[in-house]
C-alpha cells in the first residue's frame, strides 16, 4: 500500500456508488494496486460483484496486451513451385505426338492453297464493291474461323481422314 | 496512422522469480476463475481451477518466453483452465441427458453455450484476427489513450510511472486505459461477445 496520497487514486474515481468504479476495477485488473485506498482493496477482496469485475478486468487487460505484443501478422501467399518437370515432358509428348501432322503440313497446304487463293481473290473484289458485299465477305470469314475452331476440337478425325 | 512500437526485451529472466511472481497472483487468478465460472471466489470449483492453474504455472513457467510479462501469462492460464472446467461440466451434461430423464442433472444454461472442443485451429485463426484488430482500434485512439497503454503494456510501466512520465495526475492515467480499454472492446465487440466468457448466459 502506497502512503503517499498524490500515488492514490481520489476517492471521487475509485467509488461508483456502494461499489468500486470501472477506473478502480481496471486498475486491479491491472495489478494496480497500490493506487486504490485500502478501504477499496477490502471492498474488492469481499465483493462478489467487484471480484468478478476485476476478474473481466485481468481478462481485457490480457487481451489488450496480447495484441500489442503479438508480432504483426504478415500476410505471405503460399505460391505453389512452377511444376517445370511436368511442363516440359508434357512439352516434348506434345511435339512428339504431333509429328506425323507436321510431316503431313507441306503437302496439305499444297492442297489447300487454290481454295485460299480463290478465298482472298473474292474477298478482295468483295471489298472493293463496297459495304454490302464486305458483310457477306465478314460472315464467310467468320463461317471459316467457326470451320477452323471444330477442325481444331477434332484433330484426331482430321488426322485420321488424312483428306 | 502511427506505428505501434514494438515490444521491448527484457535484460534477464529468472525462473524462480516468475515462479515467486505467479504464486503472488493467487487473488486475481481467483478472480478470473470466478469471472469465468460465475461462482463465489469461495466456490469449490473455483478452488479446484485456482490450484490447477498455480501448479500449471509452476511445471511450466520454463516455457514463458523471456521478457514476456508474467501477469497476462497466468491470467491466459487460469481463464484456460476455466474454461475447460467449463466444457468437462457440459461434456458430464451431455452425458446425463443421454441417461434415462430422471438422471438428469441441474446444470445452468451458460454450460451449454460453452464449445465442446480443444481450441481449433479456426479459433487460434480468430484469436490472430482478434490481436489484429485490436491493434487497429488502438491505433485509433486519441494519442493520449494509446500512449497510456503502449507504456503501461510494451514498456511495462506502472500507472505511477506513466503520470510522472507524461506529467499528468494519476486519475488521467487510469482513466486513459480504462476508456481507452472500453473504446477497443466496443470496437471488437463482435469478437468480444463470442469470447467474454462471463456473458454468455
Ligand atoms: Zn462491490
Amino acid at each position: 500500500m502506497n502512503d503517499d496520497p498524490k500515488n492514490l487514486l481520489p476517492d471521487a474515481l475509485v467509488w461508483s456508488g456502494e461499489h468500486l468504479s470501472e477506473i478502480a476495477l481496471t486498475a486491479l485488473g491491472d495489478g494496480q494496486d497500490k493506487i486504490i485506498p485500502q478501504n477499496a482493496l477490502d471492498h474488492a477482496a469481499s465483493c462478489e460483484s467487484c471480484g468478478a469485475a476485476m476478474g473481466h478486468a485481468a481478462i481485457a487487460s490480457m487481451h489488450v496486451g496480447n495484441a500489442l505484443r503479438a508480432p504483426i501478422a504478415e500476410v505471405t501467399i503460399e505460391r505453389a513451385p512452377v511444376p517445370w518437370l511436368a511442363m516440359i515432358g508434357a512439352l516434348v509428348l506434345a511435339i512428339v505426338g504431333s509429328a506425323p501432322s507436321l510431316l503431313e503440313a507441306p503437302r496439305m497446304l499444297v492442297h489447300q492453297m487454290p481454295v485460299v487463293l480463290h478465298g482472298a481473290n473474292a474477298l478482295l473484289r468483295g471489298l472493293a464493291g463496297g459495304l454490302g458485299p464486305a458483310v457477306n465477305f465478314a460472315c464467310a470469314a467468320l463461317l471459316i474461323l467457326a470451320g477452323a475452331m471444330v477442325a481444331r476440337a477434332m484433330p484426331r478425325a482430321w488426322s485420321a481422314n488424312k483428306f | 496512422m502511427p506505428e505501434l512500437p514494438a515490444a521491448p526485451q527484457m535484460p534477464f529472466f529468472s525462473l524462480a522469480a516468475v515462479r515467486e511472481e505467479a504464486a503472488s497472483l493467487e487473488p486475481v487468478v481467483r478472480a478470473v476463475v470466478a469471472a469465468v465460472l460465475r461462482e463465489g471466489r469461495k466456490h469449490p470449483d473455483v478452488d479446484d481451477c485456482t490450484n490447477e492453474t498455480l501448479r500449471r504455472a509452476l511445471e511450466g513457467a520454463e516455457r514463458l518466453r523471456q521478457g514476456e510479462p508474467v501477469r497476462p501469462w497466468l491470467v491466459g492460464i487460469a481463464r484456460h483452465v476455466a474454461l475447460d472446467s467449463l466444457r468437462a461440466k457440459k461434456r458430464r451434461r451431455n452425458r446425463e441427458a443421454e441417461a434415462p430423464p430422471d438422471s438428469t442433472g441441474d446444470v445452468g444454461s451458460l454450460v451449454d453455450k460453452i464449445p465442446d472442443a480443444a481450441p481449433s485451429a479456426g479459433e487460434i485463426l480468430s484469436g490472430k484476427q482478434r490481436d489484429t484488430r485490436v491493434r487497429e482500434a488502438i491505433e485509433r485512439l486519441a494519442p493520449v489513450m494509446r500512449d497510456a497503454l503502449v507504456k503501461f503494456h510494451l514498456e511495462g510501466k506502472s500507472y505511477v510511472q506513466i503520470a510522472q512520465e507524461m506529467n499528468v495526475p494519476l486519475g488521467s492515467v487510469a482513466t486513459w486505459v480504462t476508456r481507452g480499454r472500453k473504446a477497443i472492446a466496443a470496437e471488437i465487440g463482435r469478437d468480444h461477445a463470442q469470447d467474454h466468457e462471463g456473458k454468455l448466459q
